[in-house]
């Protein structure tokens, strides 16, 4: 009896193990939606997952659902919105490709490394795998008085060293994450075999030209801004850098559905430029015809709102003035030929006998500028 | 190679506006095959705080066009659009990698496009230049058949028109203190702007 409680504690203890083994993130989904999700997907893919992703990944009940974010979650990654193909599911499912290959395996700096000995895709090298590519430097070691290691490097664009992973063989079987320490002696003591000095350690590693390893136990990165920490995280989604990065765009925002009566062109405000001097005062003129305004309806009124700017430059001064019109008429006027619209600036006293000026004027989304040399 | 670089800058297709009827006016040009399209772009330095930046700012494009029933006849149009601008963020350079830049302008151009797009719909046409050209059978050159026929929409919305034997418009950079301010077209003493809103360019001069 007493054996067959402790076969049945046994048998109980396992089972919890084996549901700890096989955690689901998916609390409210379907089997198939699990598989066809979490385990599919979610389980090579996890380490370009957001947060805010993982949590709304965890509240999947079923199929539709999945896909749906399945594809929000490529498109919110596309490198490039121009082209059809979407870079960079392209590129991350050449990543799992390459760990379901152990393309690693038979390079001749990484020998015999299998992803797979290394816990697969929940592995350190894989997590690193999948969230930088292949890297650009590797070099594998194997120690009689330090454990074996394995170095990934990734360059930056200027050639220096921008992430230096190091792994080292745990109990002989995988290959886990080392992380640097400020202390290069406490590091070659993690790394060395039992009962060994660490004069050993570091001379051996000498000897057979590791010292990128030293190297990397210490440092992580030519660049003092980046910390392991930094790599780690997933890559922000393009569409999200897009919006952070891209330039901001200004522009006229044409009032089209307000416009009741509206000029003949499109970004043109056809005018009369002239400019009068008397006593050594300049005055500038526009003449508009109403016809040639766009018009909007306010309080039962046509409005039309009008900017204009002048500068004139005389020697060293430069006289400048901005008006906001905002010129009242009916329709009646406005289709009448005659109707006239005009504008004098502020007089002022010259000092040179050539002076230049600009004009700008703009209505809606429609503009008009003169530059004039004006001789006394 | 000037060309080249700039035709980057080519729409898809937007349909051309028509221009209007009167006495001086130029021909209708619809129908009309697409050589070439560019962009009218200016660049500006301004500063902002510490920072400066490079601005960049569409105020129209030109385009030359050939007539499908007369292969050896060409217009060169130019089109004015509500200018646009477009102000670059200020960034921490050393923080982004170069991948996040490509990406940063993949996605830009593509809203470049739109708003390109968009603009034309608001454009105007104010210069046509039409002329035939044909092969010197000695040489094989490219020569001039016949006189230049010149359009342009003068700045109180009429079009003054001038059949020369010479290149008569003349294409000049306007600029404001130290910006560049658009391009001036001229046709003898008219002449029509084509030019940003300086206060689009925002940032201290």
């Amino acid at each position: 009896m007493r054996h067959q409680i402790k076969v049945f504690i046994l048998i109980v203890f396992l089972l919890i193990l084996n549901g700890c083994a096989k955690k689901v993130l998916m609390k409210y989904a379907e089997t198939d939606t699990i598989k066809m999700c979490e385990e599919n997907f979610y389980s090579k893919f996890y380490m370009h997952f957001s947060e805010n992703e993982k949590n709304e990944f965890k509240e999947i009940k079923t199929l539709g659902e999945c896909q749906i974010f399945i594809d929000t979650f490529w498109q919110k990654r596309d490198t490039d919105p121009s082209t059809s193909e979407n870079e960079y599911k392209t590129l991350l499912e050449k990543r799992v490709e390459d760990i379901e290959k152990e393309v690693l395996f038979q390079n001749m700096d990484t020998a015999g490394f299998a992803f797979k000995a290394s816990d697969g895709f929940k592995g350190d090298p894989a997590k690193i795998y999948m969230l930088h590519g292949a890297p650009d430097f590797t070099k594998k070691i194997e120690g009689h008085t330090f454990v074996n290691l394995m170095v990934w490097i990734y360059g930056d664009e200027n050639g220096k060293h921008r992430y230096r992973f190091l792994f080292y063989q745990k109990n002989s079987i995988q290959y886990v994450i080392f992380w640097p320490q400020w202390n290069g002696w406490i590091a070659i003591e993690e790394i060395s075999k039992d009962f060994v000095e660490l004069d050993a350690v570091y001379e051996e590693l000498i000897q057979n030209e590791g010292e990128i390893f030293l190297i990397s136990m210490i440092s992580f990165s030519d660049n003092s801004n980046i910390t392991p920490d930094k790599a780690l995280k997933p890559p922000k989604p393009a569409s999200e850098i897009a919006k952070e990065l891209a330039p901001k765009i200004k522009t006229e925002t044409p009032k089209t559905e307000e416009i009741v009566v509206a000029n003949s062109f499109n970004s043109t405000i056809p005018a009369e430029f002239s400019y009068e001097i008397t006593n050594d005062k300049l005055i500038l003129k526009l003449e508009i015809k109403h016809e040639d305004l766009d018009w909007i309806l306010k309080n039962n009124e046509l409005v039309s709102e009008l900017f204009i700017k002048t500068i004139v430059w005389d020697k060293d001064q430069k006289h400048e003035e901005e008006h906001n019109i905002n010129i009242v008429s009916t329709k009646q006027k406005i289709t009448e030929k005659n109707s006239f619209f005009f504008f004098e600036s502020k007089p002022i006293t010259l000092e040179s006998e050539i002076v230049k000026a600009s004009i700008y004027i703009k209505n809606n989304q429609k503009y008009n500028s003169w530059i004039e040399e004006i001789k006394r | 190679m000037k060309i080249l670089i700039l035709a980057m800058f080519l729409l898809q297709e937007p349909a051309l506006l028509p221009i209007q009827q009167g006495p001086n006016n130029p021909p209708s040009v619809n129908g009309w095959k697409k050589v070439t399209e560019i962009h009218l772009e200016l660049k500006n330095v301004i500063k902002s705080g510490e920072k400066t930046m490079t601005a960049t700012s569409i105020v129209g494009s030109f385009r030359v066009l050939q007539n499908p029933e007369l292969e050896s006849e060409f217009v060169f149009m130019v089109s004015k659009y509500p200018p646009l601008t477009f102000v670059p963020q200020l960034l921490q350079s050393a923080e982004n990698t170069r991948d996040e830049m490509v990406v940063a302008e993949n996605y830009f151009q593509k809203v470049k496009q739109e708003k390109l797009k968009e603009m034309i719909k608001f454009s105007d046409t104010i210069l046509l230049i039409k002329w035939r050209e044909s092969k010197d059978l000695r040489t094989g050159e490219t020569i001039l058949l016949g006189p230049i026929e010149n359009w342009l929409l003068n700045q109180q919305g009429k079009w003054i028109f001038e059949s020369t034997n010479d290149k008569t418009i003349k294409r000049e950079l306007v600029s404001e203190e130290d910006l560049l301010l658009g391009f001036k077209f001229s046709l003898k003493e008219n002449y029509h702007i084509l030019r940003l809103n300086m206060s689009h360019l925002g940032g201290e001069k």
